[in-house]
C-alpha cells in the first residue's frame, strides 16, 4: 500500500506572532516553524496503516528550500521518502491541489492523506479541491480510519454535529485528518539518524507542468481586537439585564 | 562543525525537548515533592532510544556519544533529578559494563538498561571515604571459586531502586590503587540490602541511599574486569563520565535564564517592566555570557572525549566553571523573580536547590581545583 501525505511548514502555533509592516504576512525572523499539526496527524495515520499493511509512506511539501526541514521531520517519524516541490512564490489552495494532482499522477498512491487544514491560514480547501481534480472519493475530517480486509476500501469515521458518521470510500481515495484521529509519535533516535539518509526528490512546478496563479490573495492581516477589561456586576438582576441589553445574548 | 550544530542533533534536541515537555515536565514538581523517581518516563524514553544511545548497537544502543550529550543536556533543562538517576544507570553503570565486562555480562545487563526497564547504580563512596576514594574499606576475599564481600556504601544514586549494582571493594590490607575489584551485584542476592532514600536538598526525585553488604557470596561471573584492576578500570572510565557531568549545569542554567527572561518581560514595578531596568539587564546579560561560554567549552570537551584524547584537566575545568556558573545563574534567576522566585510554585526554586549538587557530586569543586593544579604543575 502506497500512501502519500502532505506536510506544510507553518509557524509554531505557540509562537507569539507579529504582523509585517506591509500588513500582508507575519514576521518570520526568530519564529520557530513546525509541521502543520494536522499534517503530523496525517503522517502518523499513514505510518499506522503502513505498519499494519506494509507498504510505503511518501511525504510531499511545496515551498522554498526551508520546507525540506519539515520533510525531514516526517522522515524522522518514520516516513520512507520525500518529494520537495521547490517553489518560492505565493500560491493558494487551488495551486497546491493542482501540484498535488500531478504528483498523484506520477506516484499513483492508494491513499492520499492531508491535514484537514493548515493552522497558518486555516483555508481547509486543498483536500476537497484535490479530490475534485482527480475525481477520487474523499472522506474529510477523519477521526478513525480502517482499511477493509480486501484492501479495496477505507472505512472512515467522521465527527459530525451530534454524532459520528461512517463513510466507506473506494481506494484510491483522499482522507483529511482531524484532531482526534491519533496522537502523533515522537521521533525515535534511530529514526532521526536514519532520516538523513532517506531520499528526497526535488521537483519544480515547471517540471510538473503547473502554472501557479493564485486566485486568492491576502489583502491585509490585522491583530484580533484587544480584549476589553471585564466589569463586576452587583446582583443577578444586574447580570441578566446586561446580558439582555448590552451583550444581547439572551 | 561542532556536533551540536549539525542538523540531526538539532532535530534530536527539539524532539527530546518536546518529549520532556509533554512527559517529564508535568511530573517533575510532584516527583521532587514526593522524592519519587518517575519510572514511567524512563520506560517511554527507552522505547524512543533516548536511553543509552552511546552504548554499542548490538545491545540496543547506537554507539553515539553526541546523541547522549544532547539528551543529557535536554533532560537537565527540565528535570535534573531524573537525569541524575538516568546517568547513574546508563552512563556510569552501563559504561563500566560495556568497557570492562565480558560478552556474557554485556548481554545480561545492557539491553534491559537501554530499554529503560532495568536500573543500575555504581557504588564507590563510603561513610568514611568520599573525596579520598582510595580509602574505601569495603573488602573482598576469595573462597574457592567465589568471592565474599563485606562493607557499607553510602550516597549511592539509585541504591534504593536499582536492579543491578557495581560495587568497588578492595583486598584486606591492600593499599592505594592495589587490590581493587569491581563486582556486579543484583537485588535479591543474600547479604545485600539497601536503605531508605535519604531526604535531601536537590535532585530529589533521584533516590540516594546506602548499600549494606554482609558476607555477600558470589561466583566469578560477577567479577567485573580483572581481579586487582578495579581502581584502574574505574579511573579509565571516569573521564568519559566526567565529560558529561558539566552538561547538567548547562541544562539547568538554560532554564534559569529562560524563566528569568520570561518573568522580567511580564513583571511591572515602578510603572515599568523590570526587564527595562539596567540592573536586571546586567544580570541577564552576565547569565547568558557565562552560560554560552561554558556551553561551548563543554561541547568541545565532549568532542575531545569522543576523539579519545586525555581530558583529565579539561573535564575538571569544565566541571569547576560550569557548576560555579549554574549556581550563580540559579541565584540570579531567583533574585530577578523576587519573592515569587523564592516560592516552590516557581520552577527556579527547584533549579536553585538542584544546582548545589553540581559543586559536590562526581568530585567536589575543591577536588577539581586540585586536579587542574596537579596537571598544570606536572
Ligand atoms: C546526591 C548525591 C548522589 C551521589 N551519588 C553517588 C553515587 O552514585 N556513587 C558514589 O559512589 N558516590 C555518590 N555520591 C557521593 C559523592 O561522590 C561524594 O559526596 C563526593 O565525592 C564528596 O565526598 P564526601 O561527601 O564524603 O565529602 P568529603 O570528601 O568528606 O569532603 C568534604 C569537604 O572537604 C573537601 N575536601 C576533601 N578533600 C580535600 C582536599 N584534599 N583538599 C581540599 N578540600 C578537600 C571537599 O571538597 C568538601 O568540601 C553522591 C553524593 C550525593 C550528594
Ligand atoms: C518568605 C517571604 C516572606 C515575606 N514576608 C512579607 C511580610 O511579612 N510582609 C510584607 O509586606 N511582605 C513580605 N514579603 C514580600 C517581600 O518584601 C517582597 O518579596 C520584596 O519586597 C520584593 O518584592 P517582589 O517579590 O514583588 O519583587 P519585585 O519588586 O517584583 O522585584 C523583582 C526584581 O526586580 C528588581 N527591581 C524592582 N524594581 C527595580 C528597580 N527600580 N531597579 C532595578 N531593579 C528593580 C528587584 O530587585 C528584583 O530583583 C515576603 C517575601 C517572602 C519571599
Amino acid at each position: 500500500m502506497k500512501i502519500l501525505v502532505t506536510v506544510k511548514r507553518v509557524s509554531d502555533p505557540e509562537a507569539k506572532l507579529k504582523i509585517k509592516p506591509d500588513g500582508l504576512w507575519i514576521q518570520t525572523e526568530g519564529v520557530k516553524f513546525v509541521v502543520n499539526p494536522f499534517d503530523e496527524i496525517a503522517v502518523e495515520e499513514a505510518l499506522r496503516i503502513k505498519e499494519k499493511q506494509t507498504g510505503e509512506v511518501v511525504v510531499v511539501s511545496v515551498g522554498d528550500k526551508v520546507v525540506t526541514e519539515q520533510i525531514r521531520a516526517a522522515l524522522a517519524m518514520g516516513a520512507d521518502r520525500g518529494i520537495f516541490v521547490n517553489y518560492a512564490g505565493s500560491y493558494d489552495s487551488y495551486d497546491i491541489a493542482n501540484i498535488l494532482a500531478k504528483i498523484v499522477e506520477q506516484e499513483k498512491p492508494d491513499i492520499i492523506i492531508l491535514g484537514k487544514q493548515a493552522v497558518d491560514d486555516d483555508m481547509g480547501q486543498a483536500g476537497f479541491m484535490l479530490a475534485e481534480l482527480l475525481g477520487y472519493p474523499q472522506a474529510a475530517f477523519a477521526s478513525k480510519v480502517e482499511i477493509t480486509d480486501d484492501k479495496k476500501k477505507a472505512k472512515v469515521t467522521r465527527e459530525i454535529d451530534g454524532g459520528l458518521e461512517v463513510k466507506e470510500v473506494e481506494l484510491p481515495c483522499i482522507i483529511t485528518a482531524d484532531l482526534r484521529l491519533n496522537t502523533p509519535r515522537y521521533a525515535s533516535l534511530p529514526n532521526i539518524m536514519k532520516a538523513k539518509q532517506k531520499p528526497v526528490k526535488e521537483l519544480t512546478v515547471e517540471s510538473l507542468g503547473v502554472a501557479v496563479k493564485p486566485r486568492v490573495t491576502v489583502k491585509k492581516l490585522s491583530e484580533p481586537p484587544k480584549r476589553k477589561g471585564g466589569v463586576k456586576v452587583e446582583s443577578v438582576q444586574d447580570l441578566v439585564s446586561k446580558l439582555k441589553t448590552e451583550a444581547k445574548v439572551i | 562543525m561542532i556536533f551540536a550544530d549539525k542538523e540531526e542533533y538539532i532535530k534530536l534536541r527539539n524532539e527530546v525537548h518536546k518529549f520532556n515537555l509533554k512527559e517529564l515536565a508535568p511530573v517533575a514538581d510532584e516527583s521532587d515533592e514526593k522524592e519519587a523517581f518517575p519510572v514511567s518516563v524512563l520506560k517511554n524514553a527507552g522505547v524512543l532510544g533516548y536511553v543509552g544511545p552511546h552504548l554499542p548497537e548490538q545491545y540496543g544502543g547506537m554507539g553515539d556519544y553526541y546523541a547522549k550529550a544532547v539528551v543529557y543536556e535536554e533532560n537537565c533543562r527540565v528535570c535534573f533529578g531524573y537525569n541524575l538517576s538516568l546517568n547513574a544507570s546508563d552512563l556510569i553503570f552501563a559504561n563500566n559494563i560495556a568497557r570492562h565486562g565480558t560478552e556474557e555480562q554485556r548481554q545480561k545487563y545492557l539491553p534491559g538498561v537501554i530499554k529503560g526497564e532495568k536500573i543500575g547504580c555504581w557504588a564507590l563512596t563510603e561513610p568514611d571515604a568520599g573525596s579520598d576514594a582510595l580509602s574505601i574499606r569495603t573488602t573482598w576475599k576469595k573462597d574457592g571459586n567465589h568471592y565474599i564481600i563485606n562493607g557499607r556504601k553510602t550516597f549511592i544514586t539509585n541504591a534504593p531502586i536499582a536492579d543491578f549494582f557495581i560495587v568497588i571493594a578492595r583486598k584486606p590490607d591492600s593499599i592505594k590503587a592495589e587490590g581493587g575489584c569491581a563486582f556486579i551485584l543484583e537485588r535479591g542476592m543474600e547479604g545485600l540490602s539497601t536503605g531508605q532514600p535519604f531526604k535531601k536538598l536537590g535532585g530529589r526525585c533521584s533516590p540516594t541511599g546506602e548499600i549494606v553488604l554482609e558476607d555477600v557470596r558470589i561466583s566469578k561471573e560477577y567479577l567485573l574486569g580483572k581481579e586487582g584492576s578495579g581502581f584502574k578500570d574505574m579511573f579509565s572510565s571516569l573521564d568519559i563520565e566526567r565529560a558529561y557531568t558539566p552538561l547538567s549545569s548547562i541544562g539547568i542554567a538554560q532554564s534559569c535564564l529562560d524563566e528569568a527572561i520570561l518573568y522580567a518581560k511580564q513583571r511591572k514595578q515602578f510603572g515599568q517592566y523590570i526587564s527595562e531596568f539596567q540592573l536586571i539587564q546586567e544580570k541577564l546579560a552576565v547569565m547568558s555570557a557565562e552560560l554560552e561560554v561554558a556551553r561551548r567549552y563543554v561541547y568541545h570537551l565532549i568532542e575531545l572525549m569522543v576523539m579519545g584524547k586525555r581530558i583529565t584537566k579539561e573535564a575538571s575545568i569544565a566541571k569547576l566553571f560550569a557548576s560555579d556558573m549554574v549556581n550563580r545563574a540559579a541565584r540570579e534567576a531567583i533574585q530577578i523573580m523576587g519573592g515569587y522566585g523564592y516560592m516552590r510554585e516557581y520552577k527556579v526554586e527547584r533549579y536553585f536547590r538542584d544546582a548545589k549538587l553540581l559543586e559536590i557530586g562526581a568530585g567536589t569543586s575543591e577536588i577539581q581545583k586540585l586536579i587542574i593544579a596537579r596537571e598544570l604543575l606536572k
